[in-house]
């Protein structure tokens, strides 16, 4: 079943929460207050799929003076998720032979489905540019993939938290890279893997990175620990109301940008 | 919801709040005396306490001073706004503006290095050239840094010419892509509150966001 983060406004906190036998995955988002007093929408959208043997998280950011980059980010996680459920297990293979053949696969997905909703929405396809980040897992494996700024962080075996992968902005603060940029398929960057049961993954745009993500040495702050340990031990229903609670009151507070965040743990 | 399900401040990362280097570049000659220099003191006075009393420049906006007569002289150099004092500015002396203009492009560059260093975001460095006349030493150095900053895209540039001698042909080799304003008559106080919004606007965009200047509020201090 699909459940997406419709895009809202503060007041208007989108949450989803998914879960089966083997996966709970849960996902939140918040306007920025910036984006609340220049009446500029949400542009960060972030969803979480659970089937039996396979979960994702996925989220991304529009660009900030695109005119329909909150469109984009919502039509590139529809998409990756969709290719992700549907070619898991053929993506993961190749991904350990040539990654660069997923980037190239998963880009090209994404690009169809952003040139058929420019299309619609009578636009360039620049005007949909966003930032990606996704999580999958299945069976013991997982695939992630990350173009842009924001991180993912993993929890390993025993309960380490590493930084599975790092923000990558231009040299200034306000510069990131996009989906829908000439050099995206060099830059969208392919993890393969395996993990066992118990393995956790955290993906979050640069509004939440603030609060989880220290930039000076690249690690990941000690309540992903938290955040990880709720979802795997509260209900779904809670774990909805804990992620908006913290994106309203915690993580807010130290940005002025969205704040979005994916939670997957493998049960 | 229970208050033991709310992240702490305590267990979350403090990152340093991204910077906006700016360098202003004044001209402090022999002919800037009298009024023109108690003006632009006032000025730089007022973008002081307009940078201190904004909530997110005050953290983000970062100022070195550079003047320059005889000789150019770094003034004041970068460090954390509150801990900085406006100098007093003495107009004395000739025009040497392409070594002030060198001088303030190494301050930018040395200042870029040690963000990187510590790790601190940054944003696209500003440096604002005022003078009210001709440059007396050799400006084309300086000219042909900024004009290679300018098309990597790793430098804004603001020159203002002061009063009717200031020559606009010299302001424009310091300028590619943005033809140098002359200030109306002594308006440095609104030069100086529109630098500061400026500031203000690039210090809260996020990216993907250009940040377009503020064409409409350049009518209250310049003219083309």
């Amino acid at each position: 079943m699909w459940r997406a983060s419709p895009l809202g406004g503060r007041g208007k906190l989108m949450e989803a929460t998914q879960r089966s036998n083997s996966y709970r995955a849960s996902c939140a988002q918040i306007i920025g207050r910036s984006h609340e007093k220049s009446g500029t929408p949400c542009q960060d959208f972030v969803a979480a799929r659970v089937q039996r043997d396979f979960a994702c998280v996925a989220l991304a950011d529009g660009a900030g003076s695109k005119t329909h980059s909150e469109q984009g980010a919502r039509t590139v996680v529809k998409a990756v998720t969709r290719i992700l459920s549907d070619r898991f297990d053929e993506l993961w293979g190749l991904a350990g032979d040539d990654p660069s053949q997923v980037s190239g696969q998963l880009l090209q997905h994404c690009l169809e489905a952003l040139q058929h909703q420019a299309l619609r929405l009578d636009c360039q396809l620049s005007d949909l540019a966003s930032t990606l980040l996704f999580v999958a897992h299945s069976k013991g494996r997982y695939l992630a993939g990350h173009l842009g700024d924001g991180c993912i962080i993993q929890q390993e075996e025993g309960g380490q938290l590493v930084v599975l992968s790092h923000p990558e902005n231009g040299e200034y603060a306000n510069t990131t890279f996009f989906v829908t940029d000439a050099t995206a398929e060099k830059r969208l960057r392919i993890y393969q893997g395996e993990c066992t049961m118990g393995a956790g993954f955290v993906v979050m745009s640069d509004g939440t990175a603030e609060s989880l993500y220290r930039r000076s040495d690249g690690s990941p702050a000690a309540a992903v620990g938290q955040v990880l340990n709720w979802n795997r031990t509260i209900s779904p229903s809670e774990m909805r109301a804990v992620l908006g609670a913290n994106l309203e009151r915690t993580f807010s507070a130290k940005s002025a940008d969205d704040c979005s965040i994916g939670v997957l743990s493998a049960l | 919801m229970k208050e033991e399900y709310i992240l702490s401040q305590e267990d979350l990362v403090d990152n340093p709040t991204a910077r906006v280097p700016i360098c202003l570049v004044l001209d402090v000659s022999g002919s800037m005396a009298g009024e023109p220099i108690r003006e632009l003191q006032e000025g730089v006075q007022m973008f002081y306490e307009a940078i201190r009393a904004d909530d997110v420049a005050q953290y983000a906006a970062e100022i070195s001073i550079v003047t320059f007569a005889t000789e150019a002289k770094k003034t004041v150099d970068f460090m954390a706004i509150e801990r900085q004092d406006v100098p007093a500015l003495v107009a004395e002396g000739v025009t040497a503006m392409g070594h002030g203009v060198n001088l303030a492009l190494d301050l930018l560059e040395v200042r870029k290095a040690d963000y990187q260093r510590a790790g601190v975001d940054y944003y696209q460095p500003w440096m604002v050239v005022m003078t009210d006349g001709e440059p007396t030493d050799d400006i084309s150095e300086a000219s042909d840094r900024i004009r290679a900053l300018i098309t990597e895209k790793k430098l804004t540039v603001f020159p203002i010419a002061i009063g009717a001698a200031a020559n606009m042909e010299t302001l424009s080799a310091l300028s590619p892509g943005r033809p140098p304003l002359r200030l109306k008559g002594l308006n440095f106080k609104e030069f100086f509150m529109w630098l500061s919004r400026s500031v203000s606007r690039v210090s809260q965009s996020t990216p993907g966001e250009a940040v377009a200047l503020d064409v409409a509020g350049i009518a209250a201090w310049g003219q083309g």
